[in-house]
């Protein structure tokens, strides 16, 4: 294939894929361009997108964290059990983003300071925070009853969805954070070659820890809004979101075809997916199609992530 | 001495296992001037400049930087007294930006800690002017530059932190002629301005253009520090081989009636620029060359793993017209690789699998079955002619020496119908005693009548085995040479690009 259609391809195929449903489906499907159907996708869209902006925090730093398939479930009754004990609002939030916090802090400490693999380790961490999970909750869902409510998140203002607006929020911080600072450039710099930042004077280790605390704090903020959502901290949460949120990661590298993780294709990945899970259960698909459309795009992401590879992969004598 | 070094290192010494990498050396550099490092590889360059660097602590001997001596010499300390290193791997990142590289961890932003973009970019523009690079956007990601290109940003951002001393290690390797011209014109400059310039490179034509000392190092000790334009280039030379005679008897000049078995002609591609050669059977043929001459690259196309854009290869008179290293292979081709522990060796099986592992087929019985007991004393049988030191043929690679496992690489093509082996830097890693017997097995190999080509970046190996050598600089055959009639001291200014009117 020739240089200029593989660029091309690669910039634009899955924004592509993106436009092409969202026409077909406003032509198709009846009830899928409403205020009101856009507006659900948001809302269903938007834990997974927060939990994914996280994760990318890691993998802009050139690292992986799994853990939150472990932590967020554990914040989650932390945060329902101090709820339910009347603790404000405001403070129960804090802590989980505190314990979230340090669980990023720890999970950096592994990579940087024993110099474990990022995958493994957090992995590793997944299955501890797990078991302390079993241990807190018995291993039984948890429901939050009346004493919260969770129309402060999952409410509306006029026509406006407030899990929406919080989405924007967090958007624009990590958008401005990641892209139009000096610590975004160091996690790029960190990413692509280590030796590189050494040499311009990056604190390589300072800037992964900062990378994994931070996605440790929208690791805490995902729990609080998953209590919200399910009204309780789930049993199955923990797995229920891991899958989902990593190719949310991945397909977000490749919808701009920067090549690279970024914050906006985050955004637009959490969307792609949300939009063929709301339009397939409009459409009475059967329920089976939807992680084969899921498969299907994850592959076409990973390929397009790939033509741009090999031509600087070479077999080396 | 009127003036007083910027820099200076005093009887610095650094030992690791088993080598002396570094015996009292003295180094120095005065504001101004460019002072060119020459050795050969192992002679104790890089070993100077990582100490140089804060990567390395020196055993013994001092640093002293303005007249003071410092205690600890860290990374950072070479930051604050304004030094910067250009390494011939630039260290910069392809996916930002030119001028995010250029002021990559010193970027210009607000109170809210926002890049100031503007400022940034035009920072950069006018660090770039400052190299006489006008023509670059600096929005551009770097992938975009040529390499030259990226050499003048990776200047242009060292320049930017106004150092007092830059340190460039190979900094021409991967420029053309006018390319170097233009880094000329740069260094020259920033010279003008008071600069000091330690300037690290094996091209002799280099150093005299652009320095005006030169210190040689070799074996870790250091020869001679000279006036560069007073010192004759032979001398330059033979100082940094040293005397050196001929211990081994060289392989047999190859008689005229051999047939030929590989003719390659006008190869052309990115680093090749055009070579062609014969080999005969029952021929020794050095090809030599610094790294980075386009020796690797070169031997790539000839296996097949590259295709080249232009030429043609000939194996024993036929015309191969597919890239495919099976092909090659098929055709006789044996090739023995420069990292052998990567793609030469399964490195945790042991020497049986190793040694059959490209003639399994005629171990196999009904098409599927393979018979370990024959694979085995093939194996003893490999181990025994080679004289491979191994306790049992069990043994896994690993654990066998650098020779040792060089000669397994051997023993699996020895396993083949090759008739055509091409060995790139056989004796990386390998001691003398290794050494000899691999010299002796590449002999044996022309006796038997195989057209050999030893690949190497050592001209003193190639030089004492070989009975014909071909010079490789920046891609080119400069120089065919029968070793019989030349020094080492020829050798040896050919491969550092010296020319000769015949």
């Amino acid at each position: 294939m020739p240089e200029r259609s593989k660029l091309l391809l690669q910039r634009y195929a899955i924004l592509s894929v993106f436009a092409g449903l969202f026409i077909i489906f406003s032509l198709t499907v009846t009830s899928f361009a409403t205020t009101e159907n856009l507006s659900n996708i948001i809302v269903q869209s938007s834990l997974l997108a927060v939990l994914a902006l996280g994760l990318n925090l890691v993998i802009m730093a050139g690292e992986i964290d799994i853990s939150f398939s472990g932590s967020v479930p554990l914040l989650a009754s932390i945060f329902v059990m101090m709820i339910q004990e009347n603790w404000p609002f405001l403070f129960a939030l804090a802590f989980v983003l505190f314990i979230g916090a340090t669980i990023g802090l720890f999970n950096a400490l592994l990579v940087t300071s024993l110099k474990l693999n990022s995958f493994v380790s957090t992995v590793g961490v997944m299955f501890l925070l797990s078991g302390f999970w079993y241990a807190y909750t018995g291993g039984t869902s948890i429901w939050i009853g009346e004493t919260f409510n969770r129309e402060l998140i999952y409410g509306y203002i006029g026509p406006l969805p407030i899990i929406g607006l919080i989405l924007i929020v967090i958007f624009l911080l990590l958008y401005v954070i990641t892209e139009h600072t000096r610590f975004g450039m160091a996690m790029r710099a960190v990413r692509t070659d280590q030796e590189a930042a050494r040499a311009a004077g990056i604190n390589v280790e300072k800037t992964k820890i900062l990378a994994f605390i931070g996605a440790g704090l929208v690791f805490g903020l995902s729990s609080v809004l998953s209590v919200a959502r399910l009204s309780g901290a789930m049993a199955t949460a923990g797995a229920d979101i891991m899958l989902p949120t990593m190719t949310i990661a991945f397909v977000g590298q490749t919808v701009l075809g920067m090549g690279r993780p970024n914050t906006l294709g985050i955004i637009l990945g959490a969307l792609l997916l949300g939009m063929i899970n709301n339009t397939f259960v409009l459409m009475n698909l059967p329920f089976w199609s939807v992680p084969m459309a899921y498969g299907i795009i994850l592959m076409i992401s990973i390929a397009l992530a790939n033509i741009g590879q090999t031509d600087i992969k070479q077999i080396r004598l | 001495m009127v003036e007083t070094p910027i820099l200076q290192m005093k009887k610095i010494s650094k030992r690791f296992p088993g080598v002396q990498a570094l015996a009292e050396v003295d180094f120095d550099v005065l504001p101004g001037e460019v002072h060119a490092l020459v050795g050969q590889n192992g002679a104790g360059k890089s070993t100077l400049l990582k100490i140089l660097a804060g990567i390395y602590k020196a055993d013994s001997g001092e640093i002293i930087v303005d007249g003071q001596k410092a205690t600890n010499w860290t990374p950072r300390d070479v930051l604050n007294h304004g030094v910067s290193f250009i390494y011939q791997e630039l260290n910069l990142v392809p996916d930002l930006s030119v001028a995010q590289n250029i002021y990559l961890g010193r970027e210009p932003y607000n109170s809210l800690g926002i890049i100031r973009w503007d400022e940034l970019n035009r920072r950069a523009q006018s660090a770039l002017e400052r190299v006489n690079e006008n023509g670059i956007d600096v929005r551009l990601p770097l992938n975009c530059l040529s390499v030259a290109q990226q050499q003048m940003v990776a200047i242009a951002r060292a320049l930017d932190q106004n150092p007092r001393l830059l340190v460039l290690d190979e900094p021409t390797s991967r420029l053309s002629r006018e390319e170097i011209e233009g880094l000329f014109r740069v260094l020259n400059q920033m010279a003008e301005r008071g600069i000091a310039i330690i300037y690290v490179s094996h091209r002799l034509e280099e150093v005299y253009r652009i320095s005006q000392r030169v210190t040689v190092l070799r074996d870790g000790q250091r020869i001679g520090t000279h006036i560069t334009k007073e010192l004759p280039p032979n001398e330059l030379i033979t100082e940094i081989i040293g005397e050196r005679v001929r211990k081994i008897t060289p392989a047999q000049p190859v008689s005229a009636e051999a047939p030929v078995c590989l003719e390659v002609e006008n190869l052309i591609g990115p680093k090749v620029h055009g070579v062609s050669f014969s080999l005969r059977r029952g021929e020794l043929l050095g090809i030599v060359g610094a790294v980075g001459a386009g020796k690797t690259e070169l031997l790539r196309y000839i296996f097949g793993i590259d295709r080249p854009i232009f030429g043609k290869i000939i194996v024993n008179g036929e015309f191969v017209n597919v890239s495919s290293t099976p092909v090659m292979i098929s055709k006789g081709l044996a090739l023995c690789p420069e990292d052998r522990k990567a793609q030469g060796l399964l490195l945790d099986s042991p020497l049986t699998i190793n040694i059959s592992l490209t003639a399994l087929r005629s171990f196999v019985w009904g098409g599927w079955w393979i018979k370990r007991r024959q694979e085995k004393l093939h194996a003893e049988n490999m181990v025994q002619s080679l004289r491979i030191s191994t306790p049992t043929v069990e043994q896994l690679a690993r654990y066998l020496s650098g020779g040792n496992q060089q000669k397994v690489v051997l023993a699996k093509w020895l396993s083949t119908n090759a008739n055509l082996f091409i060995f790139d830097e056989p004796t990386v890693g390998v001691d003398v005693l290794g050494r000899v017997e691999i010299y002796d097995l590449l002999k044996q190999l022309t006796e038997k009548g195989a057209g050999v080509i030893l690949a190497t970046s050592d001209p003193e190996e190639a030089w004492q085995i070989c009975s014909r050598l071909l010079v490789l600089y920046e891609g080119r055959i400069i120089a065919e040479l029968n070793t019989q009639q030349v020094s080492l001291d020829d050798v040896m200014f050919y491969v550092m690009g010296g020319k000769k009117s015949a």
